[in-house]
């Protein structure tokens, strides 16, 4: 590797983590103004034209917020408990494949920062270590809600995690990779059946994949309805009670960021990221990660919350064995397609 | 920029508790702020995992004395008193009690007041029952139902509002009727609420009434036998879910609910889901009271008694009559005399049975005023249902019971 | 709808008099009233009835015993405790000094009936507990706001007042409305002045 194109993956690199932190920022807005539209209300719009500037004012707020450490907490933890959520949140864009490979001023730029062989597992890997935030600050907290919310969280990680890894065996077991750029390139080729061209995304031969990947997804961000953690009728507010100011929003970021990585993610996977039917490019896989972060807010307005137990329940009794069966069957389907059967 | 709070020394409420050499009990301290308690109700819990083995409602904190105040005004002077009991169905509270007081008198509302309290009394069950499917279904994790159920409360606000002028204590009867004449517009105001209500109401059960995870989180949850829930004196709601017949409006009809066709829902499971049924189909047959109440009342006539000592005279003939004045100055400087005797007169209120009491010595003063709310009885029945269930369902069983604390802790 | 017309139009019978709601006003005819005095002969005081109520009046240590008995009659069948309260008959009578106060409501029937029994300060009346689950509460709101103190209550303590409650029980005749002690209210305890003078200083 030469020095011109480590420099280019840097630039690159900065510039996906910025414009990461400027949609989470956004997210928030969009997110609140379709809540307001869906529940009868205007939104934020004070702030700047149409509330624009909404997501500013709201970091400027919690930043001048004074940043309480509760008498009783473990402090080092507590301190760094936030940070390790948010650190880890923003990491899985980096495998996100946001094109090919252009040429810019004579010099080959990757539209990715790394296409690791095992990118999917990192993804997975770092969702698994973010919730360490989450049970640290709860359990250093020193507060009920606190632990009770970070023990739910650890259960509920523990059990996504797995239908979320194999809901998407499927998917390698297809493409036999588990590189996201190699992935991304196995659904670009078109599947023709009788004349008719068909784009061979995933979710066309996964669907069942598909399906527990965005169920188990919304639990791994604990998104409503499975925002247990911090039910806020019933924790107050979880493992984030105790917290304020600019803490409080390290949680409340890490958890957009994760929204908006496990929806690039899905993209990538099933709805062949960066291809379209016109001008493929990176909007195609912008548009269809903002039809799912509006699928996330669409569930929160519209789901009631589950119960711990059922939570579990749905899991281990019926995601777990249904990725079971799909994983199962595709590779029964494929290796008779591959003439093995 | 960090602060460490040192003062004052936090108080530890809840402490852990080691019950055996594998188990141990967690206390958690449920209130009296927290969001899904309603108000300043505070829940001592006692935890085994997630599962609750001990409950301990506390109530008080917001007390204030309301019978010992009834004790030491005239009687004319409680009704705005009875506003802030429930505050959430003002108008049932004052019905309760001017119906109680003109029960002591032996004197009746003329006909066309009596039907206007009905109208009102079954707004205000509407305007409750809002409320607290709002809140209910905000506890268990529906967001949106509490902006939609507000959106409609605020039409029947709104016809309070153009009726008395208040919205949430109303304090709009007297004793022996009305003393404001009723606005023109407002039978049509009436009018396009219930027109526009079922409609709304087909929405919100479209969201909630058949939706997987509020079934999960509703049935067979705070389940209560129907010889236990009479055993605690459960009312309302709470009552008929489990399938008990006892409707005061039926039973015992006050008013005119003898002369309106409505009917009775009953549960049959005794669930917290039953109890949701049970609250929307009695929204319907407020509708249906309230348009027939709508149909029957007379256009014109008295809306308040005249000729009775008991009752304040009209507010014309004071300025022009010299009786009347003599009447009015006797009645707001001394008040009036009841008989001696003691009443006891419940009315079905949004959340049950509401009785008050009243024992007189005849002095212009209630010797004693003794409110029966039927939250404070209902929510009696909290640890027997939370016994065994989840963290989760406490908020759930707090809503179904529909409590107001205000009414709660008098 | 032209006959409901009318049955709106016809005039009622004398308001709260013939309800029947409380069965019979005669409590010589009343069924609760004759069984009470058959079956609890020494224990029957009175009874009496104003509009349409009925009370009857009971000696304090039968008092559970005729509930119970209220409760479990096949043919009255009380079978719901509405209320349970207490008076302060202080300014009224002599003794007993109190009177609790059951409401009884028979779901069968549709009918209401009230038990009386005195109580003076310091004597025990039987807790309706082991007959209503509804009593528990009720008593404990009597003993917080009255002192009476029920026999055979599992959970008797202060239930609205704060359990630390040094003031005695706030619904007695004698306890003054604003409380014994002088509580001041913030913002009015020794205002600070506006302009510090030098002639203030000792």
């Amino acid at each position: 590797m030469n020095w011109a194109a480590f420099l280019s993956n840097y630039i690159f690199a900065f510039i996906v983590l910025n414009v990461m932190l400027g949609l989470m920022a956004y997210m928030t807005y969009f997110e609140r103004k379709v809540l307001a539209a869906m529940q009868d209300r205007v939104g934020p719009k004070r702030t700047g034209p149409f509330g624009l500037l909404q997501p500013i004012a709201d970091g400027i707020k919690l930043l001048a917020k004074e940043d309480i450490v509760p008498k009783n907490a473990d402090r080092l933890v507590f301190l760094v408990a936030p940070l390790l959520s948010f650190v880890l949140a923003p990491l899985s864009a980096a495998v996100i494949p946001f094109g090919g490979t252009v040429t810019v001023f004579g010099q080959e730029v990757n539209l990715y920062v790394a296409d690791i062989n095992v990118a999917v597992l990192y993804v997975l890997a770092l969702g698994g270590m973010g919730v360490y935030g989450i049970i640290l600050g709860g359990y250093a907290s020193a507060n009920r809600y606190s632990l009770l919310g970070a023990l739910r969280s650890a259960a509920q990680v523990i059990s996504y995690e797995i239908v979320l890894g194999l809901s998407l065996v499927g998917v390698f077991i297809l493409s036999g990779t588990l590189s996201l750029v190699q992935i991304l390139e196995a659904q670009q080729q078109p599947l023709s059946f009788g004349g008719v061209q068909v784009p061979n995304w995933y979710i066309l031969s996964q669907p069942l994949g598909f399906v527990l990947f965005l169920i188990a997804a919304v639990a791994e961000t604990n998104r409503a309805p499975f925002d247990l953690p911090e039910a806020e009728s019933e924790l107050i507010g979880g493992f984030h009670t105790e917290y304020s100011g600019f803490r409080f929003s390290f949680f409340f970021l890490a958890e957009y960021i994760n929204m908006i990585a496990v929806s690039l993610l899905a993209a990538t996977l099933f709805l062949g990221g960066t291809d379209g039917p016109i001008a493929d490019g990176v909007w195609w896989l912008a548009a269809k990660a903002a039809l799912f972060l509006f699928f996330y807010i669409w569930l929160r307005t519209t789901l009631p919350r589950f119960r711990y137990d059922q939570l579990m329940g749905l899991a281990w009794k019926v995601l777990l064995p249904l990725a079971l069966i799909n994983i199962a069957l595709t590779g029964l389907i494929r290796l008779w397609g591959l003439g093995l059967l | 920029m960090s602060l460490e709070i040192t003062e004052p020394t936090p108080v530890i409420i809840s402490e852990e508790r080691q019950v055996s050499d594998t188990r141990r009990e967690l206390v958690l301290n449920m209130g009296p702020q927290h969001p899904s308690t309603h108000g300043v109700l505070r829940v001592r819990l006692t935890l085994e995992g997630e599962t609750i083995t001990g409950c301990d409602p506390v109530i008080g904190y917001l007390h204030r004395g309301v019978e010992k105040l009834g004790e030491s005004k005239r009687y004319a002077q409680f009704v705005p008193w009875t506003d802030r009991t429930d505050y959430v169905a003002a108008p049932s509270n004052n019905l309760g009690y001017v119906l109680t007081v003109e029960k002591l008198l032996g004197i009746e509302a003329p006909e066309r007041a009596q039907y206007w309290r009905m109208i009102m009394a079954e707004l205000a069950r509407l305007a409750s029952h809002l409320v607290w499917l709002g809140t209910h279904a905000l506890d268990i994790g529906a967001l949106s139902m509490s902006l939609y159920c507000f959106r409609e409360r605020e039409m029947i606000l709104d016809i309070f509002e153009k009726f008395c002028g208040a919205r949430l204590t109303t304090n709009m009867m007297e004793i022996g009727g009305f003393s404001r004449p009723i606005p023109p517009d407002l039978p049509d105001m009436i009018r396009d609420f219930l027109a526009v209500f079922p409609k709304r109401q087909r929405e919100y059960e479209d969201m909630l009434s058949a939706n997987p995870i509020w079934l999960a989180r509703t049935r067979g949850v705070g389940v209560i036998e129907p010889d236990v829930a009479i055993n605690y004196g459960l009312t309302g709601a709470c009552l008929r879910g489990s399938g008990v017949n006892y409707d005061v409006r039926k039973a015992q009809p006050y008013l005119f609910y003898d002369r309106v066709d409505f009917e009775v829902p009953l549960g049959t499971h005794g669930d917290v889901y039953d109890r949701y049924l049970v609250r929307m189909e009695e929204m319907r047959q407020s509708l249906k009271i309230i348009q027939q109440c709508l149909d029957q009342v007379p256009t014109d006539g008295p809306l308040k008694l005249a000729e009775s000592n008991y009752v304040i005279p009209p507010h014309d003939t004071v300025l022009t009559t010299a009786e009347d004045m003599q009447r009015h100055f006797i009645w707001v400087i001394k008040g009036f005399s009841p008989p001696k005797g003691e009443v006891y007169l419940a009315i079905e209120h949004s959340k049950g049975e509401l009785g008050h009491y009243i024992v007189s010595d005849g002095s212009p003063i209630p010797y004693r005023l003794r409110i029966r709310t039927p939250d404070f009885v209902n929510l009696q029945s909290l640890p027997y249902m939370a016994e065994g269930a989840m963290l989760a369902d406490v908020v759930a069983l707090i809503g179904t019971i529909d409590i107001v604390l205000g009414s709660v802790d008098r | 709808m032209s006959d409901e017309r009318q049955i709106a139009a016809m005039p009622r019978p004398e308001p709260w008099r013939d309800t029947g709601y409380w069965g019979p006003t005669d409590p010589d005819a009343h069924p609760a009233v004759r069984a009470i005095r058959e079956q609890f002969p020494d224990a029957y005081i009175d009874a009496y009835s104003f509009r349409d109520e009925m009370t009857v009046r009971v000696e304090r240590p039968r008092y559970r015993d005729v509930i119970q008995f209220l409760r479990d009659h096949p043919d009255l069948q009380y079978t719901m405790l509405s209320d349970e309260t207490a008076v302060d008959m202080l300014r009224l009578r002599d003794d007993p000094r109190f009177d609790v106060v059951a409401q009884l409501y028979s779901l069968r029937r549709r009918q209401r009936l009230r038990v009386k029994t005195g109580v003076n300060d310091g004597e025990l009346v039987p807790s309706l507990v082991p007959v209503f689950a509804a009593a528990g509460w009720l008593e404990r709101e009597i003993y917080d706001m009255f002192g009476i103190v029920f026999e055979g209550h599992p959970d008797l303590r202060r239930i609205l007042l704060p359990e630390d409650w040094d003031e005695g029980h706030p619904l007695r005749k004698d306890y003054p409305l604003r409380g014994y002690r002088e509580y001041v209210q913030p913002g009015f305890e020794a205002p600070a002045p506006r302009v510090r003078s030098r002639l203030r200083r000792p």
